[in-house]
């Protein structure tokens, strides 16, 4: 795996490189590897807060709706068994890749492409994507996951 | 989309097919779905269609004429029961095909297949 993870070190020099020559800013790449970093996180891991989503002016939320009593198991989780020890890992942690690129970019390279609104973009295509999948997974008759995945998600179009 | 899922359920409550949907909470799952499954349990088809009355009224009562709305409206109010009658009223006020052929799939086989 410390071999893996040398080679992954490589392939970031090698690419910041191209990178830099086709005209793009470090930022793009420090970028890169934050969205990269965020996929680690399972998107709906949070608690969801039902008592607000199913909350209606003539119709309030009932505390008994979350009583554990009619569920098979108490489901308390623990998320240790989820941490995967670095060494196992084939690709080095993002953040230990975004500060080594830092060291090796060039401080005077050409910046040429400011892609402006990126973020938004982002964002927008995010959007998209979340609610293409709830429709989804209302397709394949799933209601369970397309209401857990609405629930976890601010998206207005859904 | 919510009050979809929510209509869906309670028709598949009142079908006797919940369980096929909807299973036990399980402790290798993530908190948030295990909260869902744990609240969809302490649900019964009447709540549940309830619940989607209220969406649809907090969530869409503004959006005008719009086909999912008068769709999933056709569905909470003949709660799943669709006939021919209603398909019919509801391709001639709303016009469009893809709902139709949802709400024709529905009328034509009241009972679907099990998902699983």
């Amino acid at each position: 795996m410390a071999y893996s993870q040398r080679n992954e070190f490589e392939a970031d020099s090698q690419g910041l490189v191209y990178f830099q020559h086709a005209g793009f800013t470090l930022d793009g790449a420090i970028g890169a590897f934050g969205v990269l970093d965020s996929a680690d996180y399972l998107m709906f891991e949070d608690t969801l807060d039902l008592r607000h989503y199913f909350s209606f002016d003539g119709y309030p939320f009932k505390s008994y709706w979350l009583d554990t009593e009619n569920s098979a198991l108490q489901w308390a989780r623990d998320t240790t068994l989820y941490m995967i020890p670095d060494s196992l890992k084939s690709h080095p942690d993002c953040d230990v890749r975004i500060q080594r690129i830092g060291e090796l970019a060039a401080t005077d390279s050409e910046q040429i492409i400011v892609v402006a609104d990126e973020a938004m973009v982002m964002e927008k295509l995010k959007d998209v994507f979340q609610f293409e999948s709830l429709e989804g997974q209302l397709m394949a008759r799933d209601y369970v996951m397309a209401l857990y995945m609405r629930s976890s998600t601010s998206n207005p179009l859904s | 989309m919510t009050a979809h899922a929510l209509i869906e359920l309670a028709a598949a409550f009142s079908r006797n097919e919940f369980l096929e949907y909807v299973e036990f909470a399980d402790m290798n799952y993530p908190t948030g779905y295990n909260q869902m499954l744990t609240f969809l349990h302490n649900m019964n088809s009447a709540t549940l269609f309830r619940l989607a009355t209220y969406c649809l009224q907090d969530k869409l009562g503004s959006v005008p004429d719009h086909a999912y709305v008068g769709f999933l409206n056709t569905l909470n109010e003949h709660k799943d029961v669709i006939t021919e009658e209603v398909v019919k009223l509801y391709a001639q006020q709303y016009k469009d095909d893809y709902f139709t052929g949802l709400l024709w799939d529905k009328a034509k086989s009241p009972l679907p297949p099990s998902r699983k």
